[in-house]
């Protein structure tokens, strides 16, 4: 079995030195602050499992990495100063069964991007992705970048769990991985609780992603061969995808994707279906490794 | 381990020499055996009873004729109907119609539950075999509905079973046409027409690139598919992938980027993976 880094962007689609614009595809989370929605949003558990082959023992443990770039300081700082990669290896240790101890680290990686390590089994959050997104979302005017970019960095990492999944459990995914993962992060955040309700910050997590997605995609002009023949889908595609499962998720508190053009209607009309689709897929699929 | 019948009919079934033709499954013409078949299963809970069966509607346009010529002649429907008829189980029956469409597509209707062979895509497959000059423009245009069809059969698995998939349907879709004509059979070899039919499948592919660009049509970056140059290279990637050293030829020189190349062995490896799973219990 190939050892591959499974990185959340196309390294080809990065722009070097991502201290401008919006460089690379990433998949943004929203902010989420430093209180931990993610964990309210964590699938539901589905109850004692029994055994299973794993036998679920193994804790997620954060490492934050030391940086040395402006870019990865502030990227550090962001994540540290909001115990982002705490909270999340919190809700994975407190929903997944995971077969052995899993490193979740924050570093300096010299590009915005995160990975999932299937041959060392990590998963690495790259400062520089959490301070491009910080930059996006400041020159975006949002209110609170900082909170913007805190629930990307949610969804990316979400991603990146997906990514995980496959390769602990073996998992029989079919399309494109690189999809499969971000819908993992879609069904994880815009899965609603047992309340019924989605948290109004995991819904805004994933709609800056697809923001994201959507300043890198502006950045480039032609597609060459290596970007079609990527493993990801284009940045412009992933946009629409996540702005699908947004809508499709919830037609009603949604339609403004719609109305605004921010999703054609050939496509919204089938996103409900698309939706339910990979609502059954990754919740039959991570059924048995719930705790 | 279920014993692979699909691939192995693929293999019988090409090596009957048909007039022109090559691989296809060949039934007689206007679908006779396949018509008579009567449900045998009545609720979807009995799980096996359904068959495939074939219908050729009419043609009228001449690229819809000249189409359903080149099925029709060759038995197309017929053979992929028996194929499937011999391999998996259906819980009811499944039309598969060839049919005038006025567009070259092919679709499943999962509200009819009905797959759908246009004429005019087996015309247009053909016309594009003979603008490339293939020696037997018949043969690859043949092979490259064959692809089609496992693609919709793909999505027919999809409802039927309400199988668990991710990522995109459509690729997903792909991913099933290209396992079912790239796995070796219980010989351990892949069919070489076989292997061929996944390259013509490809080929269409770069075809309608071409053809949009020329037509200046943008690139839907919305839609459920995947960009036609991407399916090219998803394509070339698992052909090469389920077998490098045959298909070492098609990475690189302005084929497959290397980038990709090197990680299709793995990426075959867990499709391959992935849909042996989904349909372990739905053969027969």
């Amino acid at each position: 079995m190939g050892t591959r880094i499974l990185p959340l962007l196309a390294v080809g689609l990065l722009v070097a030195g991502c201290g401008g614009s919006g460089g690379g595809a990433e998949q943004k989370a929203s902010s989420s602050g430093s209180s931990s929605p993610a964990t309210s949003e964590a699938p539901k558990a589905k109850g004692p499992e029994d055994t299973g082959a794993a036998d679920g023992g193994g804790q997620m443990t954060v490492t934050y990495d030391d940086a040395t770039t402006p870019e990865a300081v502030a990227g550090k700082k962001l994540l540290q100063d909001n115990k982002v990669l705490e909270d999340l290896a919190e809700d994975i240790n407190q929903t997944l069964k995971l077969p052995i101890d899993i490193p979740l680290h924050g570093s300096q990686c010299g590009q915005a991007n995160a990975f999932w390590n299937p041959s060392e089994k990590t998963v690495t959050i790259c400062y520089e992705i959490a301070d491009m997104g910080q930059q996006i979302f400041t020159k975006a005017g949002d209110p609170d970048p900082t909170s913007s970019a805190i629930g990307f960095e949610e969804a990316i990492f979400y991603h990146e769990a997906g990514h995980m999944a496959v390769t602990l459990y073996n998992l029989p995914i079919t399309g494109k991985e690189e999809d499969a993962a971000d819908q993992l992060a879609a069904y994880i955040l815009l899965t609603p609780a047992d309340n019924g309700k989605v948290d109004a910050e995991s819904v805004t997590a994933v709609k800056n992603a697809a923001r994201a997605f959507a300043a890198s995609a502006t950045a480039r002009s032609e597609l060459s061969a290596a970007q079609m023949a990527d493993e990801h889908s284009l940045d412009e595609q992933r946009v629409y995808n996540l702005q699908c499962w947004i809508y499709g998720s919830n037609p009603e508190a949604n339609a403004d994707i719609v109305t605004s053009g921010g999703l054609p209607e050939a496509r919204a009309q089938r996103c409900p279906d698309e939706w339910k689709q990979l609502e059954h897929a990754w919740s039959t699929l991570l059924d048995e490794h719930w705790k | 381990m279920r014993t692979r019948i699909l691939p192995i009919l693929a293999v019988g079934l090409i090596v009957a020499g048909c007039g022109g033709g090559g691989s296809e499954e060949k039934a007689d013409s206007s679908g006779n055996p396949a018509a008579s078949e009567t449900p045998k299963a009545d609720n979807p809970d009995a799980g096996a009873g359904g068959k495939m069966t074939v219908v050729y509607d009419d043609a009228t346009s001449p690229e819809a004729i000249n189409g359903k010529k080149l099925l029709q002649d060759n038995k197309v429907l017929e053979e992929l109907a028996a194929d499937i008829n011999a391999s998996l189980k259906l819980p009811q029956d499944i039309p598969l119609h060839g049919s005038q469409c006025d567009t070259a597509n092919a679709f499943w209707s999962p509200s009819k539950k009905m797959v759908v062979i246009c004429y005019e895509d087996a015309d247009l497959s053909q016309q594009i075999f003979v603008k490339a000059g293939d020696k037997d423009p018949d043969t690859s245009a043949i092979g490259s509905e064959e692809a089609t069809f496992y693609h919709e059969a793909g999505h027919m698995a999809v409802t039927l079973y309400n199988l668990p998939i991710t990522g995109r349907e459509e690729d997903a879709a792909d991913q099933l046409a290209a396992y079912i004509l790239l796995t070796p059979g219980d010989n351990g070899k892949v069919d070489a027409e076989s292997v061929q039919a996944v390259k013509d499948f490809a080929r269409t592919f770069a075809a309608y690139a071409e053809i949009k660009t020329q037509m200046g049509r943008a690139d839907n970056m919305a839609d459920e598919h995947s960009l036609d140059q991407q399916r090219v290279y998803n394509l070339v990637c698992w052909i090469y992938g389920s077998n490098p050293e045959a298909n070492a030829d098609l990475v690189g020189n302005g084929g497959l980027p290397e980038e990709r190349a090197q990680r299709c062995p793995d990426e075959w490896q867990k499709m391959s993976h992935a849909w042996s799973t989904l349909l372990d219990e739905h053969w027969k």
